[in-house]
């Protein structure tokens, strides 16, 4: 019979010492194991949803650069196709001034000058839409043709006022920022019924702060509207890291706040 | 194979060709049957140390191999076992150590896209099987001594039944392992394919 008093058999001893270390061991490496899976699973997790900020920022670059390659198309189209129809027009009215007796020359004189004025109308519609020429004469140049055909079209009084020391802005930042104020700019016209607008560029030391300022009807903007203009500001403003909002109220007008830092990430 | 190797040659001792030992302390298979177990732990540990890929743990499986061997030799000298029953320290520290290297394994594994076929690689069955059978046949190995019929006839039941046991379970595992990976492209590192 086993007895209490007698010590224990060297084997049971060394018993006793294995199941210890192989339960020691057993629960370090429990322990290791989950640790690491963890670790795992929050690396894969990382990973997914940096592969969906991508794919993200992916297709809002594809979809810019579609839209992008339609108004190229669309100015070429312009300046190619119908300015030169215009041009040729002009011509014929050249013709027609000379063969025509003189008391229809008033009225010729007059209807060259409106062909004369489309072609340049669209001269310079086409300078705006196409990228390459928006990148080639710049931000500030761009706008100022812009806005000068606002002026001559004759329904509202646009100013640009630039404040600060100009900093260069890298071209893909500068189309996306001219596009927004374009989609701003076309909405003023088609929407508000304004009589003044009012653009100022601020370039600070660190950030291009941009504001438009318009006296139409304004609108409400906490209703959803069908048109897509906004949420694609919207979508273009986040593209370069920038800081986006409309403020508007009815019957006060609408403004735009841009604020563009100068190192954005991209 | 082996284990047979060491039956055949208890039972030479005791009617054939080797009745000569009889009566040297050779006479029981257990001499041969301890520098086998030495050979096999160390065989195991640098099997799972193969498909170890990061340098740490390599150079910790090296300098334990080591360690290990040092202590089985010291045991070999000094304890007195050597010939008289399975030595229980070189058996525990060799199935803690397989267990190490396992671990290893597994963790690897574990950060790898191969735990995504890990029903075709072949070394997670093997380790499977060396792992349950070694856990579960070293605290027999401690008590190998009274492996006598006439010392206690229920321990040596016991035994040879978990021994015949946990042999069968490793097999079948080993088999199972081979069947599966058999057509296997790479049944060693498999590819993960999705």
């Amino acid at each position: 019979m086993l007895s209490d008093r007698e010590p224990l058999l060297p084997q049971e001893k060394l018993l006793i010492v294995y199941f210890i270390a192989v339960l020691l061991f057993f629960a370090v490496f429990a322990i290791v194991f989950v640790v690491a899976f963890q670790r795992r699973k929050n690396k894969f997790l990382k990973e997914r949803y940096e592969a969906e900020k991508r794919y993200q920022r992916e297709l809002a670059d594809s979809q810019i650069e579609i839209q992008e390659q339609t108004l190229k198309n669309i100015a070429w189209e312009l300046h190619d196709n119908v300015g030169q129809l215009l041009s040729v027009a002009n011509i014929q009215l050249n013709v027609l001034l000379n063969s025509t007796p003189a008391t229809y020359h008033g009225q010729i004189q007059e209807t060259k000058g409106i062909v004369q004025e489309s072609v340049q109308e669209i001269r310079s519609l086409s300078k705006v839409l196409n990228n390459d020429v928006v990148l080639k004469n710049g931000l500030l140049a761009s706008l100022n043709v812009e806005l000068d055909r606002f002026k001559r079209l004759g329904y509202l009084d646009a100013s640009l006022k630039i404040t600060g020391d100009i900093i260069p802005i890298n071209s893909a930042s500068e189309i996306i920022i001219f596009r927004i104020l374009q989609e701003f700019l076309s909405n003023v016209l088609k929407h508000a019924r304004a009589s003044k607008l009012f653009v100022h560029l601020d370039y600070k030391e660190k950030t291009l702060e941009i504001s438009a300022n318009d006296d139409g009807i304004g609108f409400d903007t906490s209703l959803k509207t069908d048109s897509s203009g906004m949420e694609t500001m919207m979508s273009r403003a986040v593209l370069i890291n920038a800081e986006y909002k409309i403020i508007s109220e009815i019957g006060k007008g609408t403004q735009l706040y841009l604020n563009y830092p100068y190192k954005s990430t991209k | 194979m082996c284990s047979e190797i060491f039956g055949w040659y208890a039972y030479f001792v005791e009617n054939g060709f080797l009745y000569f030992l009889k009566g040297t302390p050779f006479e029981s298979n257990y001499w041969w049957a301890n520098i086998y177990t030495v050979i096999s732990y160390l065989f195991y540990v640098n099997y799972f140390k193969w498909y170890l890929s990061a340098k740490k743990s390599v150079t910790i499986i090296n300098r334990v191999s080591i360690v290990f061997l040092i202590f089985s030799i010291l045991e070999i000298l000094f304890s007195g076992d050597f010939f008289i029953k399975f030595m229980p320290i070189t058996n525990i520290l060799g199935t803690l150590f397989v267990f190490l290297s396992i671990a290893f394994y597994y963790l690897e594994l574990l950060k790898s896209d191969q735990i995504l076929q890990v029903q075709k690689s072949l070394p997670f069955y093997i380790s499977v099987g060396a792992l349950l059978f070694h856990l579960c046949t070293t605290p027999f190995f401690i008590y190998s001594s009274y492996y006598s019929n006439t010392i206690d006839p229920g321990f040596v039941n016991l035994y040879k039944q978990v021994i015949f046991g946990t042999n069968y379970l490793l097999y079948s595992i080993y088999i199972a392992g081979f069947l599966i990976c058999y057509r296997t492209e790479n049944p060693y590192y498999p590819k993960k394919s999705f």
